[in-house]
Order: C-alpha cells, then sequence, then structure tokens
C-alpha cells in the first residue's frame, strides 16, 4: 500500500483527466445555463406570440365635447383574450395613425386569459370635427408586448 | 475491404467527438422545438375549433318588437363543433337625443353551449347585469340597436334593430 502512494508513475495523466473533465463540466455547465435561460426567455417573450389570441370584439367612438373645449375624440376597444397566454397591449393604430391613452388606460396591464379588458384612447384628428366620417371604414390594430398584431375592420356610426 | 476498414482505427476519436457534439447541441434545441411545436399545435387546435363553430344571431320575434324592447334572440351554430357564447354586446345608439351607449352581458358563467348545427333561444333583459362604461336605459323608440355575440373562442355574430316608434 505504501508503495502505491509512493509510485509517481503516471500522476500527471491521472490530473491531467480530472483538470480535463472539470473544466469539460465547467464549460457545459456554463452552455447549458446560457441554453436554459435563452430558451426560457424565448417562451416568454417573442415566442408567446405564437400562442396571442386577442379579439377586438366592440368599439365605441365618441365625440369629443365642446363644453370645456375638451375636443379630443375618444375610442373604446374592449378585447377578449381567447388566445393561451396573458398578452400586454402596448400600442393601437387607427388606419396606421397611433392612438394615445387619455389617463385611464393603463396599457402595461396584462389581458388574462379569457378575461375582457375595455381601453379608452384618445383619437386626434383635427381634420374633422367629429373624429371619423359616418359610413367610413378603420381598420383598428391593436399590438402586444411579444409584437403581435390584431386588425379589425369597423364602420363608423 | 471492410474488414480492413473496420480494423482501422484512425480518425475513431473525431467520429465519436463529433457525434457527441451533435447530440448535445440537439439536446439543447430540442427544448426551444419540443415546446414551439406544442405551442403551435395548442393554437392550431383553438383555430380549428374556431373555423368549425361559426354561428349566426337573428331576432325572434320582430312582430312583437313594439312592446318589447328585449326581443329573443335565435342563436345558431353554423359549425361542427360546439360552441359556448361568451358575451353579448348591446350598442344602442340615440336617435333624437346624444344618450348613446354601449355594454355587455357576461355569458361566461351561464355556461350556454349551442350544439353542431343546431339554435337555441336567448332571452337578455334589463333585469340581467349589464356591464355598461356610461349611464345607461332602456332602448328607447326610434333608437339603433346593435347586438354583438362573442364565442369563447372568439367567434362572433352580429344583428340589429331599430325600436318601432309608438
Amino acid at each position: 500500500m505504501k508503495r502505491l502512494f509512493k509510485n509517481k508513475k503516471a500522476v500527471s495523466p491521472v490530473i491531467a483527466t480530472v483538470l480535463m473533465i472539470l473544466v469539460t463540466m465547467a464549460g457545459m455547465s456554463i452552455l447549458f445555463g446560457f441554453v436554459i435561460s435563452y430558451s426560457d426567455s424565448y417562451k416568454s417573450g417573442v415566442g408567446s406570440s405564437v400562442m396571442e389570441s386577442l379579439v377586438i370584439e366592440d368599439i365605441w367612438l365618441s365625440p369629443g365635447s365642446s363644453y370645456q373645449n375638451d375636443l379630443a375624440h375618444t375610442v373604446q376597444l374592449s378585447i377578449y383574450n381567447v388566445g393561451k397566454v396573458d398578452s400586454t397591449i402596448t400600442s393601437a393604430y387607427v388606419n396606421g395613425v397611433a392612438l394615445s391613452g387619455n389617463g385611464k388606460l393603463n396599457l402595461k396591464d396584462p389581458i388574462v386569459i379569457g378575461q375582457h379588458l375595455t381601453i379608452t384612447l384618445t383619437w386626434d384628428q383635427p381634420n374633422s370635427p367629429q373624429g371619423w366620417v359616418s359610413g367610413q371604414q378603420y381598420t383598428f390594430r391593436i399590438s402586444t408586448l411579444s409584437g403581435s398584431n390584431f386588425d379589425v375592420t369597423y364602420t363608423a356610426p | 475491404m471492410i474488414k480492413r476498414l473496420l480494423k482501422n482505427k484512425n480518425g475513431t476519436a473525431e467520429v465519436i467527438g463529433t457525434v457527441l457534439f451533435l447530440v448535445i447541441l440537439i439536446f439543447f434545441f430540442s427544448n426551444v422545438y419540443l415546446w414551439h411545436d406544442a405551442a403551435t399545435k395548442q393554437m392550431d387546435d383553438l383555430f380549428v375549433q374556431k373555423i368549425n363553430s361559426p354561428i349566426t344571431i337573428s331576432i325572434m320575434d320582430n312582430s312583437n318588437l313594439m312592446n318589447n324592447y328585449y326581443p329573443s334572440l335565435n342563436v345558431t351554430n353554423r359549425g361542427g363543433m360546439d360552441a359556448t357564447l361568451s358575451v353579448l354586446w348591446v350598442d344602442v345608439q340615440s336617435a333624437n337625443s346624444a344618450i348613446s351607449y354601449d355594454g355587455y352581458y357576461n355569458l361566461t358563467q351561464q355556461n350556454i353551449v349551442v350544439s353542431a348545427g343546431l339554435s337555441i333561444q336567448h332571452s337578455w333583459s334589463s333585469s340581467e347585469t349589464f356591464i355598461s362604461t356610461s349611464d345607461h336605459h332602456s332602448p328607447q323608440p326610434g333608437d339603433n340597436v346593435v347586438l354583438k355575440m362573442i364565442t369563447t373562442v372568439g367567434n362572433s355574430a352580429s344583428c340589429s334593430y331599430t325600436v318601432p316608434l309608438n
């Protein structure tokens, strides 16, 4: 037994092998961690857009009131989440023009699966006193944090 | 020839190394691929359900509109799969004054299922909980009422009527 411990032959190959295994393990752990975090962020980020499905179920247009010079026209969009993940709306457009929040809206709140959400937005359209032209078709679009777009065409009353 | 090829050990390590590298690579990326595949399948199922459960709605008792501002609805499922009703939207455009309003009845709790290819009668009235974002009232004579039914998979159908003048 004593002779075994005193024998220095093949010590360096053993150390080399152990070191190689350690380095390989460390490298693989780092790679594994990176891949897992990448796939997790993909699943909860851009990847989740695959599972998003929103329906604009109702649109309600309100003209601005001349009283108190509040001429901002408002658009009420009622949205229903029929998808498989919660969705966060980041912006809304009408015919490509962005609608802005009027203080009542917190676009950062997600719409939970199966839930309805009504958001009120301001439609700045200075060329038309009413804000919209009766009988004209408008395309409303909502965009989500994951990058999905959902369109609906609506004829103004 | 084959015997000599099998006995020749040159390059074996490279082959094993490459195979192991590919196996590890596949193991890592199969995670994302399998998740994406499952997600796509789930959404495909949803879209199949959506395509196969379109609905239409119509007013049942046109003749009775004079006395009944809340006419019964005939909801027909024109597809091959059952449809579950989610929401009934009511948009009232006032004819005489500026008192227009919109709101909805949430039907999810009632679990109203329209079987494939069948029709049901749905009654709605002011006694049910009407969720409105503004003040509302009963539809008045002359008002144009737009009804829009939404199902749980996002299909919609609409119809409208004008409350007759007395």
